[in-house]
């Protein structure tokens, strides 16, 4: 028995459906390409498979994986053409490789973050965006409420983001930020924008990328 | 842009996923090389819509015609609708996002009467002009087919076609009627006329209704050569009968997320309350091999592990056993579960149970729907509590401990012992569980009691019979409850809503006048009336007001068996002199033998096939 790390992209609108849903579309998937692969030997049996790390509801991602088990030895190019033919518009594999890595040494997730301000009266102009976005990062704290199963909690973004950094364009500042993820600690990038809309004088959107997972010392996870 | 504005308003809804289109298996075509353009509109959410068989089959038929593309729609949950009105977001199609508006037909499945106010809604947030005789040219062709149209009386106004029956044959037949007149730049009208002309088309424009004083209906006059009357389309040979190759596999969860096949249609019962049992009719089975195949097609397209046999009886398959033998040969070993639902009573046998056992094991749902001898009698469910207490202990032998019981309450002829009779025959389900040696000693019975409330339904023996008033309902809800209270604590009592049923009864006993009621609901902001949480009693009764309407009119009133009934251009193969035999019977307490032990002569072998002609 092999374990094998598939390694995906979710980009587009399949980023509106959630982790659990993205589970179940890959494992109808390998069902679908009749690849011999592990079963829990429970009373229900199932298809054994972990994820790394889930991605938030609305977040797409770059760099995402998922192990399997397999029966037998099989050509790994080819378990990722077999997969995307059954995966849904926007779910795709993009490689198939051995797993180097445990995933409980995730520490740090990277997100490229886009905000696009909305076409109305207070629309900013190119300095003024760049000028906001950079005032919120040169306060001394980034308080932000965030919602636990035991009750709201206050937490400080600025103590909580590893580090980030800016590029602005014509029409999006897109904002680099490295945050905590894995099972010890996880900040969602959805605080973030929570406390960019509190600070900003505009109405904005914007759009999430997941770019990749880190460990302890920032080595990528693979 | 339309993307744009769409990505923004995702981010602030409920499940997002409802919206976005995109699954496994649906169908993106070329514009280019499109003739007909059909919106498949199911007036509810998509989770509920998503699990709708009628739905994949047609679905997939229209779509095996390179000129036709067929796509999905579902109405928008309150908060979405919400967000969509105020950016001026039109009602979009799942598979090219383009607007409902452009499209040649809005198809519209209607399954129960609560769903008429989305179906509007559907249409004006689509910026379609509700009422027919508002939308012009050669296109927008508004259809509608399903259970609800053996009386589309109260959508006559809004709905250019309806499909009476089912709607594989001439829903193509319609579509390329439609793709000819437009070749020809025909006129809007003379399709309309033309489309009339094809069995189980009813264009409602083209008959005019004329009422008595009383209210009642004194004549339906056809216009120009329209049809008198409307006879239903089935298929007869569902062996050689289209059936989807695969699904639409939805990436959120719905109702009903796995393989669906379906093994027969129609129904051998006859109970007098259910319409179901008679508007399919005749019953036609399709055989093991060819479900079968349809089963294992299904799995390896969808990846689905969980294959449900559907049907209005599943026991009664005549092949049921050896079914259930080659499809467990596979099944088994690739880890796909079986599942039946409506199982009878008397179907369920220890071989059978042997067999259910190494598929599915879920609770066990029985429907007696009344509590005595003499009233299951009078509706014609041929249930004795005999059978259903030895089927209860072949089932509690075989390790099931939880039993979901299902009753009507409001039937015709009922009196209060019938309905304390339901606390007792729980109760003799509870005693019987205690009292079985082999069952599972550790764990406790549950009993689940449901109650809904009987509707009186076109096309059926009762369809002349009045609807207990909501009064009466929940008088009648109390006495259960108060008699369950007095029973074992291991019994659950569930009750549909007395008003609710009283909405559906207007509308399934409903005429022409009712178009404007639904009108002004739509416009007070009536929708998903099927979902308690938005259902608004004391406004549908403000609309009846405003509108002059008695809706008592149409379901507490006992009808005259010489009443022209609104649906009577309306002709489902069933004799009108059956259902009033049937209905005389009832009053007897007398009983009629299912189709398979004799021909009780209902009309419906005029189809030529299925089970009156010996095919099954």
């Amino acid at each position: 028995m092999e374990t094998v790390r598939v390694w995906f992209r979710k980009r587009g609108k399949v980023k509106f459906i959630s982790h659990l849903d993205v589970q179940r579309c890959v494992l109808r998937a390998v069902k679908c390409t009749k690849i011999p692969v592990w079963y829990t030997q429970g009373f229900n049996p199932h298809v054994f498979i972990t994820f790394a790390l889930p991605l938030p509801l609305g977040v797409e991602g770059e760099r995402e994986s998922f192990d399997i088990k397999l029966l037998e030895p099989q050509n790994l190019e080819s378990i990722a053409n077999a997969m995307n033919r059954w995966l849904p518009k926007g779910l795709e594999i993009s490689s198939v490789g051995n797993p180097m890595m445990s995933p409980n040494l995730v520490r740090y997730a990277c997100f490229s973050i886009k905000i696009f301000p909305q076409k109305t009266e207070q629309c900013p102009n190119l300095n003024e965006l760049q000028k906001s976005i950079e005032d919120v990062f040169s306060h001394p704290n980034l308080m932000v409420e965030k919602e636990t199963k035991s009750g709201n909690k206050q937490i400080d973004l600025k103590k909580e983001i590893k580090s980030h950094s800016f590029i602005h364009c014509k029409e999006f500042s897109k904002l680099t930020a490295i945050m905590p993820a894995g099972n010890e600690r996880n900040i969602s990038p959805n605080l973030l924008i929570k406390a960019l809309k509190k600070f900003f004088f505009f109405p904005f959107s914007y759009s999430i990328v997941r770019t990749g997972l880190f460990t302890e010392k920032m080595e990528a996870f693979y | 842009m339309i993307e744009q504005k769409l990505e923004e308003i995702l981010l602030e809804v409920q499940k997002p996923g409802r919206y976005i289109g995109g699954e496994l298996n649906s169908i993106v075509k070329d514009k280019k090389n499109i003739e007909v353009r059909f919106a498949f509109c199911f007036p509810d959410v998509y989770e509920v819509g998503m699990s709708h068989i009628g739905m994949k089959i047609l679905y997939s038929l229209f779509n095996t015609k390179p000129y036709i593309w067929c796509e999905r729609v579902f109405a928008p949950w309150i908060d979405m609708e919400q967000k969509m009105r105020e950016r001026n977001i039109s009602l979009f199609a799942l598979e090219s996002g383009d607007s409902v508006c452009d499209f040649d037909f809005i198809g519209f499945t209607i399954q129960y009467e609560l769903c008429y106010t989305n179906l509007l809604n559907m249409l004006d947030l689509a910026g379609i002009p509700i009422r027919s005789r508002d939308r012009t040219g050669l296109r927008q062709i508004v259809v509608a087919g399903g259970p609800c149209t053996y009386n589309p009386e109260p959508l006559a106004d809004f709905i250019d076609i309806f499909f009476v029956g089912e709607g594989e044959e001439s829903g193509l037949e319609v579509i390329e009627l439609y793709r000819e007149f437009k070749k020809q730049n025909k006129k809007r009208e003379e399709f309309l006329l033309a489309a009339s002309q094809i069995s189980g088309i009813y264009v409602p424009s083209l008959y005019e209704i004329f009422y008595n004083e009383n209210g009642e209906i004194s004549a339906c006059i056809p216009k120009g050569d329209a049809p008198r009357n409307i006879k239903k389309r089935i298929i007869n040979d569902l062996n050689h009968a289209y059936y989807p190759e695969n699904f639409v596999v939805p990436m959120i969860d719905i109702v009903h997320n796995r393989a669906v096949a379906e093994i027969f249609r129609g129904c051998i019962r006859g109970c007098r309350f259910c319409q179901a049992g008679f508007v399919y009719r005749p019953v036609r089975e399709k055989l093991p091999e060819v479900i079968n195949k349809q089963c294992q097609n299904l799995c390896s397209s969808t990846g689905y592990d969980e294959i449900s046999l559907s049907s209005l009886s599943s026991s009664d398959y005549t092949k049921i056993e050896p079914l259930l033998d080659i499809l467990t040969k596979w099944a088994q070993s690739e880890n796909v579960g079986i599942s039946m639902p409506s199982l009878r009573v008397d179907g369920f046998s220890n071989r059978f149970m042997e067999k259910l056992k190494v598929v599915k094991k879920c609770g066990l749902t029985f429907a007696p729907e009344a509590g005595t001898q003499r009233l299951r009698d009078a509706i014609n469910k041929n249930v004795s509590e005999q059978e259903l207490l030895k089927t209860c202990n072949t089932a509690f032998s075989g390790g099931w401990s939880l039993v979901k019981l299902y009753f009507m309450i409001g039937l015709p002829t009922e009196s209060k012992s019938d309905i304390e009779g339901i606390a007792d025959l729980a109760q003799k389900v509870v005693d019987a569980y205690y009292s079985n040696s082999n069952r599972q000693k550790s764990r406790a019975v549950r009993v689940t009691v449901s109650v809904s409330c009987f509707i009186p339904k076109p096309f059926t023996p009762f369809q002349w019979e009045a609807q207990n008033s909501i009064d009466q309902l929940e008088q009648k809800q109390k006495w259960l409850r108060d008699a369950i209270k007095s029973k074992s604590r291991n019994i659950k009592f569930n009750w549909h809503d007395a008003k609710t049923s009283f909405l559906e009864g207007v509308f399934s006993g409903g005429d022409r006048k009712l178009c404007e009621v639904l009108e002004k609901a739509q416009q007070s902001g009536c929708r998903f009336d099927g979902w308690s949480e938005h259902f608004n009693f004391s406004k549908w009764m403000d609309i009846f007001n405003q509108c002059a309407v008695d809706p008592n009119f149409y379901n507490t009133r006992r009808r005259d068996f010489y009443e022209i009934l609104p649906w009577e251009h309306i002709d489902g193969g069933i004799k009108r002199s059956f259902f009033r035999q049937e209905c005389e019977r009832a009053y007897k307490s007398e009983t009629t033998v299912n189709c398979r032990e004799a021909c009780s002569a209902c009309g419906a072998a005029v189809f030529g096939g299925g089970i009156c002609h010996g095919d099954c």
